[in-house]
């Protein structure tokens, strides 16, 4: 198996007020392979979130290297990291980040509006895949009106918008009951068995018996 | 994204945000709105100021008077109360001096000299008669500045007819505008001491009186009123015009001998040009052959060009209007996008560009910007034929009242006033949108997530 994500000596080092210096990445190498479904766990501030924020292009680190497919993505521009953020990468938030004011068929277009595709293809393309997450009946609901269940199928929905390689979801169960959480995970599964890299940040054990690998992070080290 | 999509997706905003962008605009409405009806009003006040010279044809007339010393700087009015002005022509007019230091007369010499001069479409004499001249009517008398023309008919020069005939002959008179209702009873104080006859039709006496060193003599010649004038606002309301052999024979009574136009010159010429484009440039042709010329085009340049000062101002006051209008864009576009920060910073997780974030926030300024322009335009435009049809009502029964003819309105708004209005508040929002749409380009994605 290939890897498709590269992380090399990644260093991130935030700038605090008073010259004081918060170090959130201190120095993590990693791969993960193509097809795989890993999750990244630690207690907060172990630098979980950075390290996915830098991988997806939402970040940029101090020093070290993340490859990303054929993405030297620390040496990207701003332009060229948001088509690779298009084509390369599918977010899931914990807090669904839905645009209230749009419907889910809407929410769910909105990434391929960004590119460019036409209306009726991209409505067109937003209704299968929430046919797919199973809201096929709620397609003109705006966000507000569904549960937070609902809310995050959109979410998911919507990472897919693109077909990309690689989905990276923060806590994607963090603002979710048991049995939403479970459906998510059971969600992110069968999109994993359809070839999708996935890649959880969480701190909630009951979620590593969905994934192949844990990588478990502690004071911006892979332990 | 296409054009399109982003107008589209800029409306979609605009529309999910209607309270806010109806205030934001309501400022730029009113800032357009007052810019227009500003502008439209020095409009409408250079129309009336210009409108008896582009109603009449003194606009392709110059007046030529004799050319004097190099002392002589200027006059106002084509000189004092007794020196008969241009008939028809501006009542206050800029006078060209020529330096010669010796006296230009004109002559019929110098009359063919002008009338060869390319673009002259005619050339007519005027004789003014110095000494008194008394209008006598019954028992009523009144001054008259008398000129004679080479003319058959005053038409040729610019004037109309208020009521009879402009065509005159040896024995006939047209009197100007106002010289009937000037006329009174000497020493008497009863109710029909001025006079109220139609004078048209009428036999009436002019009196000259001269001073020689023999004393006072008074000549007394009879003419029939053949025309008024209609009224012109200037001193040919006050005048009455004869034909040249009558003037020739006053005049030659008056300086003792008979006149000569070939050596004593004429009063005044009227050149008549092809068209109102050529009127300064012969003038200052004339003017460099050593004569004074009047035209009312230098006039009609000094006024416009106060008035266009005075659309500057007025267009200064409009524009700090839109100014306050402005920041108000700013301050809802920083707002705006304070508020909607986690939404940029979606957008930018998405795949959305620096650029796509920059145009839509722009875009959404720009559009608030419209919106109001359109607004103004409207309110102007409604605003504007409300005031033309209650003061311009109310201007034409003054004018009525007062016995002029002149319909005016207050607004004069030709139709690139509101578009200029409509494309500059966009353009201004565009304006006011740029530095928190550069703001918005500039979040980093990932905190842009995380504001709350």
């Amino acid at each position: 198996m290939t890897s498709i994500i590269r992380v090399n000596e990644l260093r991130k080092i935030y700038d605090m007020d008073d010259n004081v210096q918060v170090t959130a990445l201190a120095g993590v190498s990693l791969e993960i392979e193509e097809g795989s479904f890993v999750a990244a766990m630690g207690p907060s501030g172990s630098g979980k979130s950075t390290l996915m924020h830098i991988v997806g292009g939402l970040d940029r680190p101090t020093s070290g290297s993340v490859n990303v497919g054929s993405y030297d993505v620390t040496n990207l521009d701003e332009q060229q990291l948001a088509f690779f953020r298009r084509k390369m990468i599918g977010f899931i938030f914990q807090s669904f980040n839905l645009i209230a004011t749009m419907t889910a068929l809407e929410n769910v277009a909105l990434p391929l509006r960004l590119c460019g595709v036409s209306r009726d293809e991209r409505l067109e393309r937003a209704y299968r895949l929430l046919e797919e997450v199973g809201l096929k009946d709620r397609v003109y609901h705006k966000p507000t009106q569904l549960s937070g269940g609902q809310q995050q199928r959109i979410a998911v929905a919507r990472a897919l918008a693109n077909d990309p390689p690689v989905i990276l979801a923060d806590e994607p169960t963090g603002n979710l009951d048991t049995t939403s959480g479970e459906n998510i995970m059971a969600m992110l599964n069968a999109l994993n068995e359809k070839g999708h890299t996935i890649m959880i940040v969480t701190h909630d054990p009951r979620m590593t018996k969905h994934v192949h690998r844990v990588i478990q992070m502690l004071d911006g080290y892979v332990q | 994204m296409s054009f399109i999509e982003l107008v589209k997706f800029i409306y979609e905003n605009i529309k999910r945000q209607k309270g806010r962008v109806v205030l934001t605009s309501l400022g730029v409405m009113i800032g357009s709105a007052s810019i227009v009806l500003l502008l439209a009003l020095v409009g409408g006040l250079q129309k009336s100021a210009t409108a008896q010279f582009t109603n009449n044809a003194s606009l392709t007339e110059i007046e030529v008077n004799a050319g004097f010393g190099g002392g002589f700087s200027s006059m106002g009015g084509g000189g004092g109360p007794e020196s008969m002005g241009s008939p028809g022509g501006g009542s206050s007019s800029t006078v060209r001096t020529s330096s010669e230091s010796e006296e230009l007369l004109l002559t019929n010499d110098v009359m063919d000299q002008i009338s060869a001069l390319e673009h002259v479409v005619s050339v007519n004499a005027n004789q003014s008669i110095s000494g008194n001249s008394t209008l006598v009517y019954q028992k009523y008398q009144g001054r008259v500045s008398l000129t004679g023309v080479d003319v058959e008919d005053l038409s040729d020069l610019g004037l109309t007819a208020g009521e009879g005939e402009l065509g005159l002959s040896s024995g006939t008179i047209v009197l100007g505008a106002s010289v009937s209702e000037n006329m009174y009873r000497p020493n008497y104080s009863g109710s029909d001491a001025t006079l109220s006859t139609d004078l048209l039709g009428k036999q009436v006496k002019l009196e000259i009186t001269k001073m020689s060193s023999g004393g006072r003599s008074t000549k007394t010649v009879r003419f029939r009123v053949v025309g008024v004038l209609s009224e012109a606002g200037d001193q040919s309301d006050y005048a009455a015009y004869i034909s040249m052999t009558d003037a020739d024979n006053i005049v030659s009574w008056v300086n003792g001998e008979r006149v000569n136009h070939n050596t004593d010159g004429y009063s005044s010429f009227t050149v008549r040009v092809d068209d109102s484009d050529n009127v300064l440039d012969v003038a200052d042709v004339i003017t460099d052959m050593g004569y004074q010329t009047q035209t009312a085009q230098s006039f009609l340049e000094n006024v416009n060009s106060l008035f266009s000062s005075l659309q500057l101002v007025f267009g200064g006051v409009g524009a700090i209007t839109l100014l306050v209008a402005a920041l108000g864009i700013a301050n809802t576009m920083t707002m705006a996008i304070m508020e909607r920060t986690k939404e940029i910073g979606l957008l930018k997780a998405l795949g959305a560009t620096n650029k796509n974030i920059l145009s839509l926030f722009i875009g959404e300024a720009a559009g608030i910007g419209l919106i109001g322009g359109v607004g103004g335009c409207l309110i102007s435009l409604a605003l504007g034929s409300l005031l033309n049809a209650v003061g311009g009502a109310y201007l034409t029964e003054q004018a009525t009242a007062s016995g002029t003819t002149m319909t005016s309105s207050i607004i004069y708004m030709p139709f690139y006033l509101p578009l200029f209005a409509l494309a500059f508040s966009t353009i201004m929002g565009s304006i006011s949108g740029l530095f928190p749409a550069m703001k918005a380009q500039s979040l980093q994605p990932v905190i842009a997530l995380k504001y709350e």
